[in-house]
């Protein structure tokens, strides 16, 4: 097994060896599997929680829309919202 | 030293006959890891409780300072791909990937040690500076050598490393929550232990990207692929333009300012995701706690729509072309912009269609970072691609500030004035329509660059040979099987 082309000069001379590990198709599956597996996961857990999105609530009373302070924050934070 | 020589650019040569879908893999490595820094915000409101634990004490910081963190990350983001594209080139991929591996874990370290310790400077040196090159260098290492793998697919195979850093967010989101249940109790928020484990498990993460990335051999060329020569007035070179006479083109800052102007106008929705969803349909929870968790979920849903967007539309490229799936870009983009006004509570007051807006627009923004490698290889060649696309990603770092800043600036002005919050964003995003109106005009000005600028040396007929290894190209040159 070789890890990079010897070099002749002329030409590259590749030394022809038995099929090379990186041929095989399992070892291709692996690599993407270390990568995917991890995605996977958080694209479960993100769509999970984008569900809460369209999830129905307790209908808000009737309001009109009024001038209110900066947008709060994501969780709500009691007091001192120095946002 | 010896385990170092690993790192050197001789020992990532790829032997003959190697399978190219390997490398993708050590691409997505990299890129779903650094792309965490998307996922970063899921920090922000934690560490404005850090002393105060229940409670935002006198003593914790604000949002506004903890936003810097973010923005100093991205400005130093584009500040490294424009000063280590060189450095990529004449180390190879490997140890650059290394090196980024080291500073986006040391990031998160320091960062950690800056909220132990309640020190600001510390997570603006840790995370932001230091982490942010670890970004830098993390982005470019692998597109020019999946370029070259994939000369047959460039859009294809740019857009699987790319999109995996829109998933870094997709992972990073989640981890992050999840670690801070851990670590958190009575005295803590959690952050600091998840930043601890979060720098170790991305270090290992990239290492497997670092060991598995190949280049390819000199004269390597998909069996079966023959570069088209380029057409007369073609946007698709087979020939190269030295990074130095690229900068002296017109088309260097026509793209910048088209990734510039693309990346402005996402990037501000971005970061003002969750809090626009809530003002912009005010009244329709009938608690803040539903009103949070609905803008959580519009966050989530954003990142796949941005994950996925950078995939396919780079994808596409590769049958429409760059320049048309830029003109896609903004043309959608001025309308759709125009459009999100609309469907706030006080006209249509449809959620779903604000979310479905949001969300091709966010997949827009993605795909034109996706897109724009094969776009740079196209006008100027595979060669020097790192130099050249590591200085227009500089764009990335000021829309990283500009947009933000217009979004908070414009939507704080709108409510000093007594407009009320659910309209607060139309004229911020009727600007953004207007500047993607702009991107337009500078895509249309796109044309392949003058006779002059390409270099006067016999072009090569395929991938760009290894620079340090200068070997002779063989008479039948290294192929694989098709794939």
């Amino acid at each position: 097994m070789i890890s990079h082309p010897q070099e002749s000069g002329r030409a590259l001379d590749y030394v022809a060896t038995a099929p090379h590990l990186s041929h095989s198709p399992i070892l291709v599956l692996l690599a993407w599997a270390v990568v995917a597996l991890p995605a996977a996961w958080g694209i479960y857990m993100t769509a999970r929680t984008s569900v809460q999105l369209f999830k129905p609530t307790p209908a808000a009373a009737a309001t009109t829309p009024t001038l209110t302070n900066p947008t709060p924050a994501q969780t709500p934070i009691p007091a001192n919202n120095n946002r | 030293m010896a385990a170092l020589s690993l790192l050197d650019k001789g020992r990532a040569v790829a032997p003959p006959n190697y399978n190219r879908w390997l490398v993708p893999p050590a691409a997505l490595a990299i890129h779903l890891s650094i792309g965490e820094v998307y996922a970063f915000s899921v920090f922000k409101i934690p560490l404005t409780h850090a002393i105060g634990i229940t409670y935002q004490s006198p003593a914790d910081w604000k949002q506004p300072t903890i936003g810097w963190i973010f923005s100093i990350a991205i400005a130093f983001l584009g500040l490294s791909t424009a000063l280590f594209g060189g450095w990529l080139e004449r180390v190879g991929p490997r140890k650059v990937m290394f090196a980024a591996a080291c500073c986006f874990g040391a990031g998160f370290l320091i960062g950690a040690a800056g909220v132990h310790w309640h020190q600001i400077w510390l997570l603006y040196l840790g995370y932001g500076v230091i982490g942010g090159i670890g970004l830098g260098l993390g982005y470019i290492s692998p597109v020019a050598t999946l370029v070259r793998w994939f000369p047959d697919r460039p859009g294809l195979a740019t857009g699987l490393a790319i999109m995996g850093f829109g998933g870094g967010a997709v992972i990073g989101g989640p981890l992050e929550r999840f670690l801070m249940s851990v670590f958190s109790g009575p005295n803590s928020v959690g952050v600091t232990g998840a930043m601890i484990v979060m720098g170790l498990l991305y270090f290992a993460f990239m290492m497997f990207g670092v060991f598995t990335i190949r280049t390819p051999p000199p004269g390597w060329r998909p069996e079966g692929w023959v570069p088209k020569q380029q057409a007369a007035g073609g946007m698709i070179t087979s020939r190269t333009v030295a990074w130095r006479d690229a900068l002296k083109t017109p088309q260097f800052y026509l793209l910048w300012l088209v990734l510039c102007l693309n990346t402005t106008a996402g990037i501000g929705i971005i970061e003002q995701a969750s809090p626009m969803i809530q003002d912009m349909f005010k009244g329709k929870w009938s608690a803040a706690s539903y009103a949070a968790a609905a803008g959580t979920g519009f966050v989530g849903l954003l990142s796949l729509f941005n994950m996925g967007g950078r995939f396919f539309w780079s994808a596409i490229s590769d049958y429409v072309g760059r320049k048309s799936t830029y003109f896609c870009f903004f043309v959608l983009g001025v309308i759709l912009y125009a459009l999100v006004p609309f469907t706030g509570l006080q006209k249509w007051n449809s959620i779903a269609l604000f979310v479905i807006f949001c969300g091709v627009l966010i997949s827009m923004y993605g795909g034109g970072f996706a897109t724009m490698p094969a776009y740079v290889r196209d006008l100027f060649g595979a060669r020097d691609l790192s130099q050249i696309y590591g200085r227009i990603l500089t764009a990335w770092s000021v829309a990283g500030i500009a947009g933000p800043a217009l979004v908070n600036y414009i939507r704080k002005s709108q409510v000093d004035r007594g407009v009320p919050v659910t309209n607060a964003y139309s004229t911020v995003l009727y600007l953004m329509s207007g500047l993607l109106f702009l991107g337009l005009i500078c895509n249309a000005l796109i044309r392949p660059v003058s006779e002059s600028a390409y270099t006067a040396e016999a072009a090569p007929a395929g991938p760009a040979p290894d620079t340090l290894n200068r070997a002779n190209v063989p008479s039948t040159p290294p192929t694989q099987a098709k794939l």
